[in-house]
């Protein structure tokens, strides 16, 4: 009887514990939409679908980079992306774009981060301005981006970078936004100054720095003795020897400055050593490092 | 007047020992509990570590591509760069797949440019939980001017999105996809992509498949097998007309993997013995891009075994209907969901299904039992585990050997 009477007590003892690891049931974004009260609708114009109709209406729309799936509360548009092939509500399908049109050339003139990300604010900076050129420096170019009220833009907000040197050289990447903020870090390869733009849809911000030669003395002492070409000692302003692989650039240029032979050989000890094969038509040796040029004639 | 019998010395000591032993075992009993509960939180962690570190990893995946000859006249630059353009293209793939299971977008960058990356991120953020898969790439390259290539492939793909109850009917299809690479700091990334034609192909009737009468023998650890190695195996077999051989395939394929499946097949055939391909990690619908390329790298194989079926949910049976039309091979299933495919695998007796052996066991009081399962064991039919669970390096047989191969008891 007692133990009876205990096992009663036990009964839900047990069993409360058990109850409470029950997982919660489990609610996802359903597929299909509440069925709605109007027929929705939808109509594709110039990369931007429109729904018409009442009541919150899920879309999926099939793109090259998988399913695009859009939860619209009430009716409005939905900028489609690049490639969009056709659009259902689960009783409505659309072709979004004509197959043909698709596989002619491309097309630009529409730019979803633009619609989708309205009203960008925000600084880009660039640490440090100037770097020493094959000294370990880098570059960190950072986006830090608002909406107008203050807010921070979604995650995964598209920033594009683009970068042009003095002497030409180019740069072009694209980050995510995590938290506003985007960052790229960059190394040049050639010296003078630099200029950044950072897009973002219709936002717009330019940075600048200026890339150094840290090259002790300016100008690296050099022999060429027309077969063979010395350069070194060469050190950085800080004294320090330059790290071994640190490339140089040797070029043949002909009566008109063009390149005729070309190597990029690495610094070992400080110095380099390299032979040069005798070209037709080049009348100029030209060594490059870290940014400062010596120029031989032919002999 | 109460009686204390006075205790002799003796049995005091008896006493003060025997309230130290059990002290001492207490102790000892609660120092071993202590050890234990640290020893498993350590394994936990361990545990934990691992796992997260397969998360953040990408999922490797199982799809291949194919370069079909070029049109006369497309500028095609070097092999080298061909194959890192194929690197890149595939890669592309598996981290969109990644990203819209994960929700992690930051690597797309790093794979896709331009109007593709626009793409990508718009259909990603915010996360889908999709399930996007591609096998089967064949593509034609077209080349371009310096640092775009342009490509027209033709391939699989599969995509799933969750539903109310896992997951909504996948839409399976073949795709025909016109594809721009562009090159930057020799980094190659896909920078527009197009699908200009896509049709759902429906998968052939399974076709008939005899595993009545195999004695197929299972092989494992088999990727940097030698040839001398697949023929001393191949010399095992022939003597007592066993076949087909069923190569089973490692946990993670490697490159030696495929080249061994194409191998082993051809020089089986000029015995005149079959090849199986099987898996023994459950059929996930994840897992079907890499069957259907160890279906296509072994080529003249006679069936695939796609291993044990996970679960019976839509998701997977579409899959596996895929896997059908995807490649030639007659499939052999085992586990939920049998009927629809050319055979299937049990552990017990059934009808026209391929029985699988039982391995000899490691325990002693086990072997009675297993000598009574031996008993009932048909001839012909089986699978079994390994070429040394018939038969000794010499010839001689085991008795699951003499059970399945040995001369039939006189009556």
């Amino acid at each position: 009887m007692r133990g009876g009477r205990a096992a009663w007590w036990l009964a839900p003892l047990l069993a409360a514990p058990l109850g409470a690891c029950r997982p919660a049931p489990v609610t996802r974004p359903s597929g299909a939409a509440p069925a709605p009260t109007a027929p929705v609708t939808l109509r594709v114009a110039a990369g931007t679908l429109t729904v018409t109709g009442q009541g919150p209406v899920t879309v999926t729309c099939d793109t090259p980079a998988g399913p695009l799936v859009r939860t619209l509360s009430a009716p409005g548009r939905l900028p489609l992306p690049p490639g969009a092939r056709t659009c259902e509500t689960g009783i409505q399908t659309v072709a979004a774009a004509p197959a043909p049109a698709l596989g002619t050339g491309p097309d630009a003139a529409r730019d979803p981060a633009a619609s989708r990300a309205p009203g960008l604010t925000g600084a880009l900076t660039m640490t440090p301005g100037a770097i020493h050129l094959s000294e370990r420096e880098v570059w960190t170019v950072t986006a830090d981006l608002r909406r107008t009220g203050g807010r921070l833009p979604p995650d995964g907000t598209l920033v594009t970078l683009t970068g042009r040197g003095a002497s030409g050289e180019q740069v072009q990447a694209t980050r995510l936004t995590a938290g506003g903020v985007a960052r790229w870090q960059l190394t040049p390869g050639t010296a003078g100054a630099f200029t950044f733009t950072a897009t973002s849809g219709a936002w717009t911000a330019r940075a600048s720095g200026t890339a150094l030669s840290g090259l002790l003395g300016g100008r690296p002492q050099a022999i060429f003795t027309g077969q063979q070409v010395l350069l070194g000692p060469l050190r950085w302003t800080d004294g320090a020897l330059p790290d071994d692989g640190t490339p140089v650039d040797l070029r043949a240029l002909d009566r008109a400055g063009r390149t005729v032979w070309q190597a990029t050989v690495p610094v070992t000890g400080g110095q380099v050593q390299a032979d040069v094969p005798r070209v037709p038509g080049a009348v100029t040796l030209r060594a490059e490092v870290a940014g400062r040029a010596v120029r031989f004639p032919w002999r | 007047m109460a009686l204390t019998p006075r205790l002799a010395l003796g049995t005091r000591l008896k006493r003060l020992a025997f309230v130290l032993v059990v002290l001492a075992a207490l102790g000892g009993a609660l120092g071993a509990l202590l050890l234990s509960a640290q020893a498993f939180g350590r394994v936990t962690r361990a545990t934990l570590q691992v796992d997260a570190l397969f998360l953040a990893r990408r999922p490797l995946s199982g799809a291949t591509l194919r370069w079909r000859p070029a049109p006369p006249g497309a500028r095609l630059p070097d092999g080298v760069t061909l194959e890192d353009i194929r690197q890149a293209y595939l890669l592309a793939y598996s981290e969109l797949t990644y990203a819209h299971r994960s929700g992690d977008t930051t690597g797309l960058p790093g794979r896709l440019s331009g109007e593709a990356l626009r793409g990508a991120a718009q259909v990603t953020t915010p996360a889908t939980g999709a399930l996007l898969l591609d096998w089967a790439h064949q593509a034609t390259p077209l080349g371009g001017p310096d640092g775009t290539f342009r490509l027209r492939d033709t391939l699989w793909t599969l995509r799933a999105l969750p539903g109310p109850d896992g997951w909504q009917p996948p839409v399976i299809r073949r795709e025909t996809r016109d594809v721009t690479l562009s090159e930057h700091g020799g980094v190659w990334r896909v920078s527009r992509w197009q699908v200009t034609a896509a049709r759902a192909v429906p998968p052939p009737p399974p076709p008939p498949l005899a595993v009545q009468t195999w004695q197929a023998v299972a092989v494992t650890d088999w990727s940097d097998w030698t040839r001398e190695e697949w023929t001393a195996t191949l010399d095992r077999l022939t003597p007592r007309g066993l076949g087909p051989l069923v190569l089973t395939m490692p946990a993670v394929p490697t490159l030696n993997t495929g080249r061994a499946l194409g191998l082993a097949t051809r020089l089986a055939r000029q015995r005149g013995v079959g090849t199986v391909v099987a898996f023994e990690s459950p059929f996930t619908p994840e897992g079907l891009p890499g069957r259907v390329t160890a279906a296509l790298q072994a080529g003249q194989a006679l069936a695939l075994l796609p291993g044990p079926l996970a679960a019976d949910d839509p998701l997977t049976r579409a899959a596996l209907a895929a896997l059908r039309a995807a490649q030639p091979l007659p499939l052999v299933t085992e586990g939920a969901a049998g009927p629809g495919e050319s055979a299937r695998v049990a552990a017990a007796p059934e009808p026209g299904a391929l029985r699988r052996l039982p391995g000899a066991p490691r325990l002693p009081w086990k072997r009675r039992a297993y000598q009574e399962r031996l008993q009932d064991l048909p001839r012909r039919g089986w699978l079994a585990p390994s070429l040394d669970a018939l038969m000794d390096g010499r010839g001689a047989l085991t008795p699951l050997g003499e059970a399945v191969l040995g001369a039939p008891d006189a009556p």
